[in-house]
């Protein structure tokens, strides 16, 4: 019973917190139109936009960066993380 | 989540120093603790790892949202291997990431402090909530909205105190477009904390002695 109040609780507050961050990101979203990451930066600090145009990715989502090397290093931390945890065995 | 997503040039060069040095020693402080104070044990080596290899990967995924933003799980980290071992991982994945040519080498300092406010805030508040009595998955969101904010306002101050070189917009225009990508990024945020909420609360259902630093109690009882 004293679990459920405190979930309940939880879940308000939080809820409550996550209205009032969803309203001012939706205001701003507004304001400022639909503009990618490293443009939205350039216009805030007053440097000339930087294009984003070109990749498309899959269903919009793109890697940053060089894509060979993105793969390249995310192949050495997976291996490097499985053989911590084959080592360690937690 | 954020990060200076500027190119290398545009702060001057006494500035990126400056957040650099103050970055180094942050870290270094995170590496004394972990070796003197707190030692790291074999449980937090291989959350670490895990914890690298998860936030470089999302890190660099471009997400259609808002015109297309970043998460970083910096909140994850905190509330799961705590500030110290954060600060490492911060330090990996942000040199990671501009080996990769997302971010500038000279921003890595600004960015270590901008993501060493999320770790460290996002963990504070998780353990801090603990005392009220809330559910795992409340408490996870809230801090990392919590941290994701402070981290937001951390960005914000880094750039109005280093100025952007060769840009002559005034400081309050400049606060006033900061802000307004800094409220786009809170929306960011509530995916994040809901990511990180059920991560959490996962973790805690299933592995509850990985979470006995930010909850003893919990941790024990199971």
């Amino acid at each position: 019973m004293q679990q459920q109040q405190s979930n309940k609780k939880g879940i308000i507050i939080f809820g409550a917190i996550v209205l009032i961050f969803l309203g001012i990101c939706l205001f701003a979203y507004i304001i400022t139109g639909n503009k990618g990451i490293e443009e939205r930066f350039s216009n805030a600090v007053g440097l000339p936009s930087e294009s984003e145009g070109g990749d498309n990715g899959i269903l919009g989502f793109t890697i940053e960066g060089n894509h060979i090397y993105y793969m390249f290093i995310l192949a050495l931390a997976i291996i490097a993380t499985v053989l911590i945890y084959l080592k360690y065995k937690v | 989540m954020a990060h200076i997503h500027l190119p290398d040039g545009t702060f001057s060069i006494k500035w990126v120093i400056t957040w650099w040095i103050i970055a180094i020693i942050i870290v270094g402080l995170c590496l004394y603790w972990l070796k003197k104070v707190k030692k790291i044990d074999n449980r937090k080596i291989t959350m670490a790892a895990m914890l690298t290899a998860a936030s470089f990967a999302i890190f660099q995924v471009n997400i259609p949202l808002f015109g297309g933003v970043h998460m970083n799980l910096t909140p994850l980290i905190g509330i799961l291997a705590g500030p110290a071992i954060g600060g490492i991982i911060v330090l990996i994945v942000n040199i990671l990431s501009a080996a990769i040519g997302h971010g500038g080498w000279g921003l890595i300092g600004a960015n270590i402090l901008v993501n060493m406010t999320e770790v460290t805030v996002a963990y504070s508040i998780y353990k801090a909530l603990g005392k009220i009595n809330l559910d795992t998955f409340s408490k996870a969101g809230i801090g990392t909205i919590a941290g994701l904010l402070l981290g937001n306002i951390t960005m914000i101050l880094i750039i109005l105190i280093s100025g952007i070189q060769g840009v002559d917009q005034n400081i309050p225009n400049t606060l006033y477009g900061l802000s307004i990508l800094a409220a786009v990024n809170m929306g960011v945020a509530i995916i994040e904390s809901f990511i990180t909420g059920y991560v959490v609360s996962y973790i805690m259902r299933v592995r509850p002695d990985m979470l006995r630093e930010v909850n003893p109690i919990a941790a024990t009882a199971k």
